[in-house]
């Protein structure tokens, strides 16, 4: 899998692609708009990841033209404005997702993987390790005893299951699971993944739910 | 809708010119009408006062029988309508001598005898049995010393009350009719005057959706509307001066910031990827929290410089206060119960206090509230969601029984990273200290205000008012 990296900060550019690349994603990065039309238009990428804040361009006009001379692959924007309108702008203008600055490596690669799922059925029961839980029926059972979650703990339940293995930030489960469009006090967030965490695994059994220090939480069902 | 309703000022002038019309009208008509009774009158008493001398003749003669002769052939001629004159011959005692009168006319003989020979004396009567009022003179009469004898002559008014009544009901139409007239003209003249209005209101009216693109058209009249066109235009420059420049400083400031945070953050979390000693370990994820802490602060920051900015208030849209509370309560119960605190809530009945603002901008000023008040109520403690409409604002009111604020605090609280002395000993929560500055920012924005109250070791109270929305629009 090919992405193509749009970032004019020659650090964030290189260790972004350090990071698509440790993630087993092979990461060309281009550093100018025209440089990016370019990539674009002659290689075929499977992703890419787009900074809003060129030098010679900006990058909504850069993602119109893509989109205007064929480019078809998904494209994952990197903004300093994180704003609703910001945001809509983005969507408006052909992105397939918008990823506020600073964002995390883990969020860039997760949404990406998103990206990827995107179009593919959704298997009907999701499992990770002894814990099986059913979207449709909101139901969740861990090592055959069932489950006693509020919906909102549900929801949170399967977002870490859907994304099994993936680091979340508090920024990606606030948006995906609560509706209020600022980041609401990550206070907040944490209160409902202690309480999540008590009851999928404080009755016993391996710890699914793990804290990652100053990114978020991940859902690991391996050891 | 609300006590302060006004008139438009076209309405005002029509009144205005009609009020004045009415009141030139009414004087004058009134005048002429008083004039016109007086001239009535006058003539009246001549006539009756001449006739009375006539028939005094008699008396000077001492022909109480020439009297009776000549009132009798008059009446005859005149007959004994109402309309006609009456005659009386009375003695000093004031009985009737000779004469006719349609009924009993009552005679006050005491002050009748103060009159002095010759003089007459005038007023109104009644005459039981008979309708309107009657004129009277009394005329004194001495022939000889000592012998006195009274002529009174009486006309029915009814006639000439009459007349004064319908001409005064005449002029009162006229009257009526010229302030009508008036009124119309007045709202002519209004039209005219506020053609140029009309122009400008529309034009104001494109301004309040799009403030900062668009002027009001110079009305090239010259005169004090062109002034004022040209003084508005003035601070709508400066305010979309204000607004271009806050959201330049917003757009670059977000750009300087935010990027070497993503730098910093990419580098982090590219050296924990790699073999790491504990301890390197260590600072290289404290540098991560670090950094979390500071990209809320740039976001907090930016919010509170957009919210302070000038410009153009929040879209104005209409928020029911009771789904508002029940929305940010629902999301705070949680950190409330983990921090074992009660939350209630009092919430208006639904559609009883109506917000005019920007929900999104509402439930930030109130979840900072609220994330505040739970954050300093130790456990145990309440904390208390109250609004209300009052007059034309809605109040809603953020109560806590926590550590409360000392009172030299108090001034200071809401403004930028300040965070209480005593009400945070031993390091306090975790926050960006921006949260009441937004808050207070917010309720600014939307044209109200943000009140705190409190008392050391009791608890805080936090008011805020907003302006209500009026229930009949959108």
């Amino acid at each position: 899998v090919r992405i193509l990296v749009v970032e004019d900060d020659p650090r964030i550019g290189a260790l972004l692609a350090a990071g698509l690349r440790a993630a087993r994603y092979a990461a060309d990065v281009a550093r100018t708009a025209e440089d990016a039309l370019h990539a674009a238009k002659t290689q075929s990428y499977d992703a890419i990841v787009l900074d809003l804040g060129l030098p010679d361009q900006d990058g909504l006009a850069v993602l119109r033209r893509a989109r205007a001379a064929g480019v078809r692959a998904p494209v994952l924007v990197l903004s300093a404005r994180g704003e609703v309108e910001d945001r809509v702008a983005g969507l408006d203008a052909g992105a397939d997702d918008y990823v506020p600055k600073p964002f995390s490596l883990e969020e860039v690669v997760a949404r990406l993987r998103a990206l990827f799922r995107r179009g593919q059925p959704a298997p009907v029961t999701l499992a990770a390790a002894d814990l099986v839980i059913d979207p449709a029926r909101l139901r969740a059972v861990r090592a055959g005893r069932p489950l006693d979650l509020t919906p909102k703990e549900f929801a949170l339940l399967e977002y870490f299951v859907r994304n099994q293995g993936q680091v979340l930030t508090r920024r990606m489960i606030g948006e995906h699971v609560w509706d209020m469009n600022f980041e609401a006090s990550s206070n907040l967030i944490d209160v409902h993944v202690a309480r999540l965490r008590r009851k999928v695994d404080g009755a016993g059994g391996r710890p699914l739910i793990q804290t990652i220090r100053g990114v978020g939480y991940v859902l690991r069902a391996e050891p | 809708v609300s006590s302060r309703r006004t008139l438009s000022i076209r309405a005002r002038l029509v009144i205005a010119y009609a009020a004045v019309a009415a009141v030139v009208l009414g004087t004058s008509f009134a005048v002429l009408q008083w004039r016109l009774h007086v001239a009535v009158r006058s003539v009246v008493d001549e006539d009756l006062l001449d006739d009375a001398r006539a028939m005094g003749g008699f008396v000077d003669r001492g022909d109480v029988a020439g009297f009776a002769a000549g009132e009798a052939t008059m009446r005859a001629a005149r007959g004994t309508t109402n309309a006609a004159d009456f005659f009386l011959l009375r003695d000093a005692a004031g009985h009737v001598a000779a004469g006719f009168a349609p009924g009993e006319v009552r005679f006050d003989a005491g002050a009748a005898r103060a009159l002095a020979p010759g003089e007459a004396q005038f007023a109104n009567v009644r005459i039981p049995g008979q309708a309107g009022r009657f004129r009277r003179v009394i005329l004194a009469r001495e022939p000889r010393p000592g012998e006195r004898w009274y002529v009174e002559a009486l006309r029915s008014q009814a006639t000439t009350d009459r007349l004064l009544a319908r001409f005064g009901e005449g002029l009162l139409a006229a009257a009526v009719l010229g302030s009508a007239v008036a009124a119309a003209g007045g709202l002519l003249l209004a039209q005219l005057a506020f053609r140029p209005f009309a122009a400008l209101i529309a034009d104001a009216a494109a301004i309040a959706a799009d403030p900062l693109a668009r002027r009001l058209r110079d009305p090239g009249t010259g005169d004090e509307l062109a002034a004022l066109t040209a003084v508005l235009n003035e601070s709508l420059d400066r305010v979309a001066a204000g607004v271009a420049s806050v959201r330049r400083f917003v757009h670059d400031a977000s750009h300087e910031l935010r990027t070497p945070l993503a730098s910093l953050r990419l580098g982090s979390e590219a050296l924990l990827r790699a073999e790491l000693p504990v301890e390197a370990r260590e600072l290289a994820e404290g540098n991560l929290e670090e950094i979390e802490r500071l990209a809320r602060l740039v976001d907090d920051l930016l919010v509170l410089a957009r919210a302070e900015g000038e410009g153009p208030a929040p879209s104005p849209s209409r928020v029911d206060a009771a789904e508002l509370l029940g929305f940010v309560a629902e999301r705070v119960r949680p950190l409330a119960e983990a921090a074992a605190v009660a939350l209630e809530v009092a919430a208006p009945p639904p559609g009883a206090a109506l917000v005019a603002g920007d929900r999104d901008a509402l439930v930030r000023l109130l979840w900072n509230l609220l994330d505040n008040a739970v954050k300093y109520t130790p456990a145990g403690g309440r904390v208390r969601l109250a609004a209300a409409r009052a007059a034309d604002k809605v109040r809603i009111a953020v109560e806590d029984t926590g550590a409360g604020v000392a009172p030299e605090d108090l001034p200071r609280l809401g403004e930028r990273f300040f965070r209480g002395t005593r009400g945070r000993e031993g390091g306090g929560p975790p926050g960006t200290g921006l949260g009441l500055a937004i808050a207070r920012a917010i309720a600014r924005r939307h044209g109200g205000g943000l009140d705190v109250e409190s008392e050391v070791g009791r608890g805080t109270r936090v008011i805020v008012t907003l302006p209500e929305a009026p229930a009949a629009a959108g």
